[in-house]
């Protein structure tokens, strides 16, 4: 059999890339001309990992969360992070029931599937970091009792880049606990077109539609979990994470969270591409978002500031090419 | 490839060149350098293979590298056998051994991107170099010595600056330590000329195979089976310091008597057959008394001699210098002339031409002997010559000699004229270790002209030895031009042979020697070249003494000894004023260089380049025309020569033939001047040419990429699903021809071009959002 197209790796997989696909055209036809941002959500879903997007509002991040949670077939919640938002507006409170004279445990948003947290960086750190628990371990503990969230938990973040005044930056710790940072950016003319045209008339031909069936989110997360990275790919994986260490302008280096986060979306990725193992390729292809959350970078000039540029960008660049690609050597030749 | 890696390989390079400048085997100097440099060549080749992608998963070394490793490290002894039947050496066993460490420091150098490869490759080029210094010889090798003191320092100062750095910020280490390691480094390099040679050669001991005698190498340079010797003291009493043996009390020093028929064998003794008669009883007188000996004027030299027969047993050789000689070499030392010649027989110059009285410099010591301020004398030379074990009252001294001090004798009264121009002493011997410092005046034969030249009047019946003498010298000017040719010719058409004897009954044996035999000894040489000069009207006469030879100056000791063998003689012709100078016919004895002069030098050059060129113009055309060829055509003789390895490798397996096939484009890439960059996967690299170039060589790409993708990345279980053979050789044989290093060059000139100016590490980036 010829690998130059691969199908599904097993007969059990063939209905879930069938179902990723319905969901992948779901989600384009929600955010129109952005199939490349779209791709990295699936991955970034797939690898059980969150979802931080810096943007400006009204570019599309609430339909998107709209729609994955349509897509995946779950709850959806939103909140608007405030500077007077305080932690158990996120997880829930207990309250007193007057009737049953027992305290009633009130669930807060975060219990459900996927979870929109607005503008986080307005919400002061001690809210911030009650989000810590929720995305680490998908649990939360209120009054001592812990209470398990859903299996596929997902939340996107987004925070404004242009306006300084009255943002708490998130802390390191909450930065790591995304697994990538991502940008919508505005469409293009012809994707606004098609967009207006849709909203004409009473119901947006637009709206999103459920593409999996219960359950099978898990099944698909736990299939890119069984993706094959082999030594040398490690190997790789490893020394870019000591090159980012190493680098002068970065302030905080890859973490080991981070780093298997990397390895996890690096494998969603390769099963996206059909794959069930990981190529450098895959590992550079989600370099730039993976490493946008979580690297400290020191280069931020004020150009970069007004002109909203990625600052991040050369300096990944510079990381990724200091070290060199595993290539020509076979498995077997390679001895760990 | 990181700082200290690149210092690791700095310090293994030039240990390797510490090695190739101490062998000082019969091989030349060349040799062991070029072989060291071979050597460093295949390491860096090691080097930058890992380098453009052999990886390393994890921090240990894979199994086939470390068989690699030692097949590297045991290549001296492969390769000794076709070694010594190319250059006629054989390296001793230590010297082997000290290969295979030079060959394992590079291997380990290569691979210092590993932790502990590089701090294996610090320490093994560390004793490569300090083994290499203690038994090599030769001031070639202090250059790389020294700069390996440099730059192991270097390297500790980085290898401790990157054990603390564990932050993750590389700081530079500071620069004060940086200078304080230079100056002690620079002191140490400073303070070796002052270290007593004895302490340097103690070193010597710590290697096996020289001494001792229960083994024997044949290839081993010195010190064989002689340690009892050494230990009985049998050879040499100072070996041991005091002892009671009795052995030594009588001090065997020879004279230059016995040194001479040491050397040339004992004169014959003539049967004179005389007639007698008979005498009265009257006239005899009964004589009770001892018979009186003769000690006035009474020295000859005999050049009719026989050598005696060689010992039975194997005799020690004498390794104890008679002198040492500090100052330049080669230097003849004279200590008996000789100016009447009888056919058979030299005799000692008259006491008629005596220098003039000596006078001191000053207070002394230093005495003057007579004023060298002639066009001819140029330079001056200064040497000291230590008499070590040698029975002498004669002084020995260089030609040309303006002033002279011994010890700190400064009086006049001291120091005597002998026969023809020999300084003597009036002790009956010089004591030994007595210093003679001389400064002498150094003959520019440029400046010779023929009115500097003393003349006499020519032997008689000698007619043969002067028409010889003019033909070899015919239609050169009269003076300097022709003695040099005398002794030139004798060089050349001559034999230096010790062992040949000229018949007992020959009437004249310089005739002998010219016209018949064409070999013997250096007093042959000597005599002939007297004989032949004096012929065409040169005042010549015979000086014997000692050779200084170069080629045993021991640049640690910074002197040259002067052993028994190196009695010799030799001609001299003098010049106005009382100065004699040396002529050298013999083969195998120099003069001393005449003073260097820069654009003589550099004509000279020119000159032996032009001659060279001339003589060689076809074959120099040739290669020249081969060169630029070769230089020209150079990209596209390494593309065959790689295709040609890409045929011949990958032969087996589906992957192998894959792999190779991106290394040919990888390496096409590299000639057409734009390579893969280390940190570019061949997918991001190659696929943006994938639109420029025909579909389906495209595809072919695509494919290839796709299955060498696999076959690296996709664990070995999962090859059980192999694309067909005979698709995967198809694929990549079109591959290989559609994708020819021309058109590669035309499609980096328009494709790769942009994608290095933009070698973006994500293809999909995402739009930016612009305020």
């Amino acid at each position: 059999m010829s690998i130059l197209s691969p199908p599904p790796f097993s007969p059990q997989t063939a209905p879930d890339f069938l179902a990723l696909d319905r969901l992948r055209a779901a989600l384009n036809r929600t955010l129109l001309g952005k199939p490349d941002v779209v791709e990295f959500v699936l991955a970034c879903l797939l690898a059980r990992g969150h979802l931080l997007l810096e943007d400006l509002p009204g570019l599309g991040k609430t339909t998107l969360a709209k729609g994955l949670a349509t897509g995946v077939g779950g709850q959806f919640a939103r909140v608007q992070c405030t500077p007077d938002l305080l932690p158990s507006d996120l997880t829930g409170v207990n309250i007193f029931n007057q009737k049953s004279r027992e305290f009633e445990f009130l669930p807060g948003p975060v219990f459900t599937d996927v979870l929109l947290a607005d503008e986080i960086n307005r919400t002061p750190p001690r809210t911030q970091s009650a989000l810590l628990e929720v995305m680490a371990e998908r649990q939360v503990t209120v009054d001592g009792v812990q209470r398990k969230l859903a299996d596929q938990f997902f939340v996107i973040a987004t925070q404004n880049p242009i306006e300084m005044e009255g943002t708490y930056p998130l802390p390191e710790a909450q930065l790591d606990r995304f697994a990538m940072k991502l940008r919508i950016g505005y469409p293009s003319p012809d994707h606004e077109q098609m967009m207006l045209a849709a909203a004409v008339g009473d119901r947006n031909s637009l709206e999103p539609v459920t593409a999996l069936a219960a359950g099978q989110l898990g099944q698909i997360q736990s299939h890119v979990a069984q993706v094959a990275v082999e030594p040398a790919v490690r190997d790789y994986l490893v020394r870019l994470a000591d090159a980012s260490r190493r680098h002068p302008k970065v302030r905080l280096g890859l973490s080991p969270r981070g780093l298997l986060t990397w390895q996890r979306v690096a494998q969603a990725w390769a099963y996206l591409k059909h794959r069930d193992f990981v190529t450098p390729d895959d590992v550079l292809d989600v370099a730039q978002p993976v490493l946008d959350v979580r690297l400290g970078i020191d280069c931020l000039s004020s150009d970069q500031l007004d002109t909203g540029a990625d600052p991040s960008d050369p300096v990944t660049r510079e990381i990724l090419d200091s070290v060199s690609v595993p290539v020509f050597t076979k498995p077997s030749d390679a001895v760990a | 490839m990181s700082n200290l890696n690149r210092l690791t390989f700095l310090l293994a390079t030039l240990a390797a060149l510490t090695v190739g400048a101490a062998d000082s085997g019969a091989a030349p100097r060349g040799v062991p350098l070029a072989e060291a440099a071979l050597a460093v060549a295949v390491a860096l080749a090691i080097r930058w293979r890992i380098d453009a992608g052999w990886p390393f998963p994890g921090q240990t070394v894979p199994a086939r590298y470390v068989v690699a490793l030692t097949f590297f490290s045991f290549l001296p002894w492969v390769v000794e056998p076709a070694r010594a039947w190319l250059t006629g050496e054989r390296h001793p066993f230590e010297w082997l051994l000290l290969l295979g460490l030079r060959n394992l420091a590079l291997a380990l150098a290569a691979l210092a991107h590993l932790p502990i490869c590089l701090r294996l490759a610090g320490l093994a080029s560390f004793f490569v170099v300090l083994s290499a210094a203690s038994i090599g010889e030769g001031r070639a090798l202090l250059l790389p010595a020294a700069a390996y003191l440099f730059a192991s320092g270097a390297w500790l100062l980085q290898l401790n600056w990157q054990g603390r750095g564990t932050a993750a910020v590389a700081r530079p280490a500071p620069s004060r330590m940086v200078v304080a390691v230079a100056l002690l480094s620079l002191a140490g390099v400073a303070g070796i000329p002052f270290v007593p040679a004895h302490t340097l050669t103690v070193a010597r001991g710590f290697m096996p195979s020289s001494g001792g005698d229960r083994d024997r190498d044949p290839a081993a340079r010195s010190g064989v089976k002689d340690g009892d010797d050494i230990v009985a003291a049998k050879d040499d009493a100072q070996s041991v310091g005091m002892t009671d043996s009795d052995l030594f009390l009588d001090s065997p020093d020879p004279s230059l008597y016995d040194t001479l028929s040491e050397a040339y064998g004992e004169p014959i003794i003539r049967k004179q057959i005389d007639i007698a008669i008979a005498v009265g009883q009257k006239d005899v007188r009964e004589n009770d008394g001892r018979a009186a000996r003769n000690q006035k004027a009474g020295r000859e030299f005999a050049t009719v001699r026989g050598r005696r027969p060689p010992p039975r047993a194997m005799a020690n050789l004498e390794s104890e210098a008679m002198l040492y000689v500090e100052g330049k070499v080669p230097l003849h030392l004279r200590l008996a002339t000789y100016d009447r010649f009888d056919g058979i027989t030299w005799n000692a110059a008259d006491e008629s031409d005596l220098p003039d009285r000596m006078d001191k410099v000053g207070d002394g010591p230093w005495m003057r002997l007579r004023n060298l301020d002639v066009p001819y004398l140029t330079a001056s030379n200064h040497h000291t010559i230590k008499v070590a074990r040698f029975a002498t009252e004669s002084i020995p001294t260089p030609p040309h000699l303006d002033r002279f001090r011994l010890e700190q004798v400064n009086s006049a009264d001291f120091f005597r004229w002998s026969r023809g121009d020999v300084l003597r002493t009036v002790r009956k011997r010089l004591p030994d270790g007595t210093s003679v410092q001389t400064r002498s005046g150094a003959l520019d034969p440029d400046a010779l002209q023929p009115i500097h030249l003393a003349y006499a009047e020519p032997a008689p019946g000698a007619d043969a030895i002067r028409s010889l003498a003019e033909r070899w010298t015919s239609g050169l000017s009269r003076g300097w031009p022709q003695i040099e040719a005398v002794a030139a010719r004798l060089k050349q058409d001559y034999v230096l042979d010790p062992d040949y004897t000229a018949p007992a009954d020959c009437p004249d044996t310089a005739s002998h020697f010219l016209f018949e035999a064409r070999r013997g000894p250096d007093f042959q040489f000597a005599s002939a070249a007297a004989a032949l000069l004096r012929s065409l009207e040169y005042d010549t006469r015979i000086v014997t003494g000692f050779y200084v030879r170069p080629d045993r100056f021991d640049w640690r000791a910074r002197n040259t000894p002067v052993v028994q063998e190196d009695v010799h003689a030799w001609a001299e012709v003098r010049l106005l004023g009382g100065v004699w100078t040396t002529v050298e016919p013999t083969p195998g004895y120099e003069l001393p260089a005449p003073p260097w002069k820069l654009r003589k030098a550099l004509l000279a050059l020119l000159v032996a380049a032009l001659d060279w060129c001339g003589r060689h113009s076809l074959m120099l055309a040739a290669a020249t025309a081969l060169t630029v060829v070769t230089m020209h055509q150079r990209l596209r003789i390494a593309d065959v020569l790689s295709t040609l390895a890409w045929r011949w490798t990958g032969r087996r397996r589906w992957d192998d033939r894959v792999l190779a096939t991106l290394r040919l484009l990888d390496g096409r890439s590299g000639r057409a001047r734009l390579p893969r960059p280390a940190g570019q996967t061949p997918r991001r690299w190659y696929g943006g040419l994938a639109g420029r170039i025909a579909p389906e060589l495209a595809e072919d790409l695509q494919r290839v990429l796709c299955w060498a993708d696999f076959a690296t990345y996709a664990p070995a279980t999962m090859h059980q699903s192999l694309p067909g053979s005979e698709e995967v050789r198809c694929t990549c044989a079109r591959l290989a021809k559609g994708w020819s290093l021309d058109r590669v060059r035309a499609a980096t000139s328009v494709g790769l071009a942009g994608l290095a100016n933009s070698a973006a590490p994500v293809p999909r980036k995402t739009e930016r959002n612009l305020a």
